[in-house]
């Protein structure tokens, strides 16, 4: 959610490296990164920052998942890929490598998901994989809303 | 006559043999060596600060120290509640404070064998770091930092901790060991 953006970021490995003179800092092992409500593992995380403070990370590993509660809903969205590249200047979340994405009940499945952490949108694709992978999209319908004030005058449900 | 003429040679022999180990003898003694305890000091300093000047003049290293003392016929200096300040062209690279820690000059070594607080001031465009441990090493040559204890760190408004650390303050590089931790705050 947008909150998130102003909470603190918590990383824990197993090991880190912090490279004061060019800003960057490779963590191992075991990674968890925690922001508010997002939370992502993986096995290695590399997190540049310039000079603004504004920070760029890539995770990798035999498997990257971050989780996230939806902005004003009770609703997660969950991710995993090979690997994830976020920025925080753009918000965007780019996972690549059997990338999945489920939003509620809803599921996308390519090579490379970009997700927008703001608009919370995100785009699906085959990507560059050599096989021209399909890509896989599953949204389930909106549960038909039969209350009286949906009904119209003839009776039907709209 | 004849027993005269025998005698002789052997008291020659005699007495060149006493005057050698007479000599021997003095030539050992020094008037105010005496034997130390190698466990007692033989130099305690209080109120100590030593000051070391690069080739160019400038201010390489201070030490500051309530006391100092030294052992008989040892290289380490061992310091109470030291300061070790290193300088770069003169202006303060890092410095570190600790309850307890020793010297040694041949090896240009620093052991902080307590808490110990390791701070590089700010600069133009990087924050304050600041280290804490329980123990802490220190070569001043390469100009290294490193401890296997439990480490806290500062970083302007982020911090962290880890279980060891190596940090080469001239490379800017910070390793966590184990155990690695950090909060970033903006």
């Amino acid at each position: 959610e947008k909150a998130d953006r102003d909470k603190p970021i918590e990383i824990s490995a197993d090991r880190g490296n912090l490279d004061q003179l060019k800003g960057v800092t490779v963590w191992q092992g075991n990674v968890i990164i925690i922001q508010g409500t997002l939370k992502l593992n993986a096995d290695r995380a590399t997190v540049s920052q310039d000079k603004q403070g504004n920070q760029t990370m890539q995770a990798t590993g035999r498997q990257v998942t971050f989780r996230q509660k939806m902005d004003g809903k009770n609703d997660w969205i969950e991710g995993q890929a090979n690997q994830l590249d976020y920025n925080t200047v753009t918000h965007v979340a780019v996972l690549t490598g059997n990338a999945r994405v489920k939003r509620g009940n809803d599921l996308v499945i390519g090579n490379v998901i970009t997700y927008n952490t703001e608009t919370e949108m995100y785009e699906v694709s085959s990507g560059a994989s050599s096989n021209g992978g399909r890509v896989t999209a599953i949204i389930q319908p909106k549960p038909r809303d039969n209350s009286p004030a949906a009904k119209k005058p003839d009776g039907n449900a709209p | 006559m004849i027993r005269s003429h025998r005698l002789f040679p052997i008291l020659l022999i005699l007495i060149t043999g006493l005057l050698t180990v007479w000599l021997d003898v003095v030539s050992r003694w020094q008037p105010n060596k005496r034997d130390l305890d190698p466990n007692k000091p033989e130099v305690v300093a209080d109120g100590v600060m030593a000051t070391r000047f690069d080739p160019k003049g400038m201010l390489q290293e201070k030490l500051i120290a309530g006391r100092m003392w030294q052992y008989p016929d040892r290289t380490e200096s061992y310091f109470e509640s030291p300061d070790l300040q290193s300088y770069k062209n003169g202006v303060l690279a890092y410095h570190a404070i600790g309850e307890s820690g020793r010297y040694n000059s041949k090896t240009k070594q620093a052991l902080f064998d307590k808490k110990v607080t390791l701070i590089q001031p700010a600069t133009a465009n990087q924050q304050e770091t600041r280290v804490i441990s329980s123990n802490m090493r220190i070569d001043t040559i390469r100009h290294i930092a490193q401890s296997e204890a439990l480490t806290h760190f500062y970083y302007g408004k982020s911090s962290g901790s880890a279980v060891g650390f190596i940090y080469q303050q001239q490379a800017g590089q910070l390793q966590l060991l184990s155990n690695a931790k950090v909060t970033y705050e903006k």
